[in-house]
């Protein structure tokens, strides 16, 4: 690290001497064990752990000198790294002196085939719960007891949770509220209809939503804070046979990753006038039956400067939807990928007629991509 | 960098007097500074007290770096309309191995960095010392750590043993 070239400064050690906080920032970076063991390192050092604000714990990442890591113990319990870990998180909570956690993140998602750990795992998210967490971020099925107090987190900024099906088997949540939260990542769950209803009015700053794994019924959602939707390998299918689905999202800048199932049986509606960037696959509707086109899918993409389309379904819709398209006068990159590219020939290129101003056109067909700029002659 | 002749220049004068006359672009890559010219728009003269020449000429060349590369990547875009996902990769990647061959300093640089990029509020420069720092910490035992950054260690072998042995639980080698 010492090289020629900077000018060397002085000499003594710098780094103890920076200010608490930024040492805390650099704690920030470890793992809670990492952090915990610098107090061994001097006296400046001994109790800083103790009023850290971030702590981060991750199993895999958890050192323990047995030589059996994560074989399970002789007697068939759980392997001795899941008590080490076990003991730590619970130490090293019940011992910090800070009144306030900015961030607690717990990655454990093995511990949970072993439901000797249910409990410890709850009393820990709940102990961040109760120190006014901004950023949580909770790896691991929480199939113990619901910790609900995660919906009515005041002063929560950032979560990101996993496996967090436990919401379906709570029959009524009556409140969510939580008024700071701008980014909220999902996944590896269900999601029925009422609960995203909910976390919508629940989240009144709501800017990002990030699901992953999410498996779910297409839902309406309304929001106006939210700017960025993405959902990633999530099939939204359709509810009910007559069920209007609208997506009412003022200032959604980027819908992405959507995959649409089945998406000609509800009436589909988007309200999304601010809207760059989408990238939609439409699966063909294993239904057969027809379109009726009341859906305004088009319409609601129409200000877009990015769009992909991807899907066996984009000739249904272009089909059903082309009398009424809308001008795509913003549309700058328009990227479709089918597997049939010349059945949707003549469906493309009137859609690119409702496209003045497209600079760029790619084609992509099972891996093969045909890409054009400047100028598109069909 | 293209500098236009209008563009509003300021100085800044380092903890041991000496002055660096930047744009006010770069300046305001600092939110401190940033903060200071909004309050008042006509200063020029800007005294670091907490900043000596070496630290701020190095902070300075970061802030140039970053802005440099923000307005290449801006008048592509728009040029080009939408920018180009690899050419911003790239880029991007161009200015992660410059802030990696920056980072290439002794440790008693990198915490007068740390101080002056908080002082001076520059979030890149912050996050990118800070993490440096702590990848300079990450699996090294306790004496290969102070090694590093020449901490002094004033326990005893008493102290230590006692501290390790309240902690029995936090760490690798336990009883």
């Amino acid at each position: 690290m010492d090289q020629a070239g900077k000018s060397r400064r002085g000499d003594g050690d710098r780094i103890s001497s920076l200010p608490d906080c930024l040492i805390h920032l650099i704690m920030s970076f470890l793992t809670a064990q990492e952090a915990v063991q610098t107090c061994v390192l001097s006296k400046r050092w001994k109790n800083l752990w103790t009023t850290l604000p971030f702590l981060h714990f991750d199993l895999s990442k958890f050192k323990s000198d047995e030589e059996s890591d994560d074989s399970e113990s002789e007697d068939g319990g759980p392997p001795d790294k899941y008590n080490k870990f076990r003991d730590f998180v619970g130490m090293t909570l019940l011992l910090r002196k800070a009144s306030n956690l900015h961030t607690f993140h717990l990655s454990c998602p093995s511990m949970c085939e072993w439901p000797e750990y249910y409990m410890f795992i709850t009393s820990w998210f709940l102990c961040a719960l109760n120190h006014n967490p901004q950023a949580l971020k909770i790896d691991c099925t929480l199939a113990g007891s619901v910790p609900l107090a995660v919906l009515a987190c005041a002063s929560l900024q950032d979560a990101s949770l996993s496996y967090f099906s436990y919401f379906k088997r709570v029959p009524n949540i009556k409140v969510i509220n939580l008024p700071c939260l701008r980014r909220l990542h999902l996944s590896d769950g269900d999601l029925t209809h009422g609960f995203v209803e909910k976390l919508f009015s629940g989240c009144p700053m709501l800017e990002f939503f990030h699901m992953k794994y999410c498996d779910r019924e297409l839902y309406s959602i309304n929001s106006q804070s939210l700017k960025y939707l993405k959902a990633e390998c999530c099939n939204w299918y359709k509810a009910t046979e007559k069920e209007i689905v609208l997506i009412d999202t003022p200032n959604l800048l980027s819908f992405s990753d959507i995959i649409c199932l089945d998406f000609t049986g509800p009436k589909l509606l988007l309200k999304m006038p601010s809207l760059t960037s989408a990238n939609i696959e439409f699966e063909r509707s294993r239904s057969e039956r027809s379109y009726d086109g009341k859906s305004n899918i088009l319409m609601g993409l129409s200000n877009v400067q990015n769009l992909k389309l991807s899907g066996d379904g984009i000739k249904v819709l272009l089909e059903t939807e082309m009398l009424n398209c809308p001008e795509f006068s913003n549309l700058k990159d328009l990227s479709v990928d089918s597997l049939c590219l010349s059945c949707l020939c003549n469906l493309l290129a009137s859609f690119l007629n409702h496209c003045p101003n497209l600079v760029k056109l790619s084609l992509h067909h099972s891996g093969i991509s045909y890409c054009k700029r400047g100028k598109i002659l069909f | 960098m293209a500098r236009s002749s209008t563009e509003n220049m300021i100085t800044l004068m380092s903890s041991d007097g000496e002055e660096f006359m930047v744009t006010e672009k770069v300046a305001r890559e600092c939110t401190t500074i940033r903060n200071m010219l909004e309050d008042d728009c006509v200063i020029t003269n800007i005294p670091l007290p907490n900043v000596t020449s070496d630290i701020l000429s190095m902070v300075i060349e970061y802030c140039m770096e970053h802005v440099a590369a923000a307005e290449k990547a801006a008048a592509e875009t728009a040029e080009k309309g939408s920018s180009s996902a690899p050419a911003a990769a790239k880029a991007n990647k161009d200015l992660e191995e410059w802030d990696k061959a920056f980072m290439n300093v002794d440790v008693y640089t990198l915490c007068d960095l740390i101080l002056a990029a908080n002082y001076l509020n520059v979030s890149g420069l912050l996050d990118l010392t800070i993490q440096t720092a702590a990848n300079l910490i990450k699996g090294k035992s306790p004496e290969q750590i102070r090694k590093t950054f020449h901490i002094q260690n004033d326990l005893s072998l008493e102290e230590e043993e006692k501290i390790r042995s309240q902690t029995p639980w936090a760490f690798e080698k336990s009883e």
